[in-house]
């Protein structure tokens, strides 16, 4: 007890901290812009001072409720002090327009690899059924084995574009699908890579084989004219996902220096990255897949549907492999 | 329990981390305002499938899938680490750093969190929220990310407010004499009282206060003048009391 006046410490510092809080609440309502120059200077000047009172009133052992309060005061304050800069819309933005198509790059290596990954099981899926037909059966969904290519074909040109329900349904179905082998291949990365590798691979099996079926049907152009104008953002996106859990793998296969711990946080934010990129491309798919991928000849033939595909392909990629290069150096 | 975070200036101040409970809580919430979103949208949506067809079902898988993956990424986002649950049960997401959360922290914490849900009932991130020192689930190790409870603690208060500065006990002598009786606890749980006085609730306030200025009659002997309240009798023994002390330290 060596005379530190509770009392008198709170009533003199209290003007400070009120005003201290009068600051704050316009900050957290619209930014550090707010203030001004001055203002902002005093915003620092006073959460300093503040945060001594909180030392001082920690080291004399004052009352709970005033540690408590100034511990808030300062929490929030040097929330927004170090919130970085720039208004939360704009690097929302950046964050589309250059940082995740750089990352898309800076990563081509691990994203080429998932490609590889589901092509070859595809590849294997196809080589499959060209050589037996009856292994049709094992590795296509049910859902479609129902289905000759002729009576799908005959089937959905039959329906007019405007009574799609059973067709929405099943994209809706497939849709669904889509989001969650991304998200599942990603999560996988967390064993070491080999589950994200497996359901890559094991997902394109039935593409494949799907594939070859048609081509032994002759129906080559209705198979791509219906999997293409979806299929290409689709696939992207899961490329993108399975290069994401490929990274997470290399972060627990490879640490380096790290602990394998840091390391699997480190790639993991890199990789998370990467799955959030995709989303607007899995939304880009599925608003195509449920409108443009259900229409069929005779109202649009299908070479329109094929020259669709490209431009989506094209633009895509153009993105993806162009956006940001410009301001690289800013 | 609670998480510390050092400035750069050397002051050191935590958060309280969320429990549990209460962060299920905020879920359960959160699940029934999606649900409602979903039902809503549904409604809106079904008259236009005669007209559109196929795509009003296209439309609503849209927004399924916002109100699925994205309802709880855009309001942390948006209001600073909360959403509808959070901000009802007093939680927020907070980086690790103390410092509001970013746009990629809030859509990684709320992706990871299907990895989270396995293989139902939260079983993955409750038992990683569990093992973890700072109650992380996997989306949180993920992004980075802690849950704290907002508390907000209102100022304290002086022990005598300006404006009642005169103070009849000062000049008494009986009075300073017998508030040199008062032990160090007593003081304590004087200027304890006077301090959150403004923070408690009118009947704690006043029930406190009487037990206190009871005890006080009792023990020292100076009996409270009956145009005196309760508290204002506290109070001003309160500040005779740290007048003391306050000229021992001077001289």
């Amino acid at each position: 007890m060596k005379g530190f006046d509770v009392n008198r410490f709170v009533a003199e510092r209290k003007p400070d901290w009120e005003e201290l809080e009068d600051a704050l609440a316009k900050v957290e309502r619209g930014g550090v812009r707010g203030l001004g120059i001055d203002g902002a200077k005093r915003f620092g000047k006073l959460y300093r001072a503040v945060s001594s009172d909180l030392i001082r009133a920690r080291t004399e052992l004052v009352d709970a409720s005033v540690v408590d309060y100034l511990n808030d005061l300062v929490a929030r304050s040097y929330a927004q002090i170090h919130a970085g800069t720039g208004a939360r819309g704009h690097r929302l933005l950046a964050f589309f327009l250059t940082e995740f198509p750089r990352l898309f790059r800076a990563e081509w290596r691990a994203i080429t690899l998932a490609a590889a990954l589901l092509l070859g099981g595809g590849g294997l899926g196809a080589v499959m059924v060209a050589v037996d037909a009856d292994a049709l059966g094992v590795l296509i969904p049910e859902q479609h084995q129902a289905w000759t290519p002729e009576e799908r074909i005959a089937q959905e040109q039959e329906r007019g574009p405007h009574s799609a329900d059973a067709a929405a349904q099943f994209s809706n179905f497939l849709f669904t699908h889509n989001i969650q082998v991304s998200f599942l291949v990603f999560a996988l990365g967390v064993t070491f890579g080999i589950g994200s590798a497996g359901v890559l691979f094991y997902n394109g099996v039935p593409l494949g084989a799907l594939a070859m079926q048609y081509h032994q049907a002759d129906q080559d152009l209705f198979f791509w004219a219906w999997i293409l104008p979806h299929g290409i953002p689709e696939l992207t996106s899961i490329f993108i996902a399975g290069g994401a859990g490929l990274i997470l793998g290399r972060g627990l296969l490879f640490p380096g220096r790290r602990r394998r711990r840091d390391a699997l946080a480190a790639e993991g934010r890199r990789a998370a990255r990467l799955v959030v990129g995709t989303m607007p491309i899995l939304v880009l798919a599925g608003l195509i897949e449920g409108t443009i991928s259900q229409l069929h000849e005779p109202t649009v033939p299908y070479v329109a549907k094929l020259l669709f595909a490209l431009l989506v392909g094209v633009g895509l990629y153009a993105y993806l492999l162009l956006a940001g290069r410009r301001s690289a150096t800013t | 329990m609670a998480y510390v975070i050092r400035t750069p200036e050397n002051v050191t101040f935590e958060f309280e981390l969320a429990s549990i409970g209460s962060r299920a809580l905020a879920w359960f919430v959160d699940v029934l305002v999606m649900f409602a979103l979903i039902a809503i949208a549904s409604q809106l949506v079904s008259p236009l499938q005669a007209v559109l067809g196929g795509f009003a079902n296209a439309i609503l898988l849209v927004i399924v899938f916002l109100v699925q993956w994205w309802y709880s990424a855009l309001l942390e986002w948006l209001w600073g680490g909360q959403t509808v649950g959070k901000r009802l049960v007093g939680l927020r997401t907070l980086s690790e750093d103390g410092v509001r959360i970013g746009f990629v922290q809030a859509v990684v914490r709320n992706l990871v969190r299907i990895v989270d849900l396995l293989p139902g009932l939260y079983l993955v991130g409750g038992a990683s929220a569990l093992l973890d020192t700072n109650r992380r689930r996997l989306g949180d190790l993920a992004a980075g990310t802690i849950v704290v409870r907002e508390r907000k603690a209102p100022a304290p208060s002086a022990v005598v407010p300006p404006s009642e500065r005169y103070n009849t006990f000062v000049e008494d002598p009986a009075v300073a004499l017998a508030c040199r009786r008062i032990t160090a606890p007593e003081r304590e749980v004087m200027v304890g009282l006077s301090l959150r006085r403004e923070q408690l609730p009118l009947p704690v306030r006043r029930e406190l206060f009487a037990q206190l200025a009871a005890h006080l009659e009792e023990r020292l002997g100076v009996a409270r003048p009956s145009f005196f309240s309760e508290e204002k009798y506290v109070l001003n023994l309160t500040a005779v009391a740290l007048g003391q002390r306050g000229a021992e330290a001077r001289a």
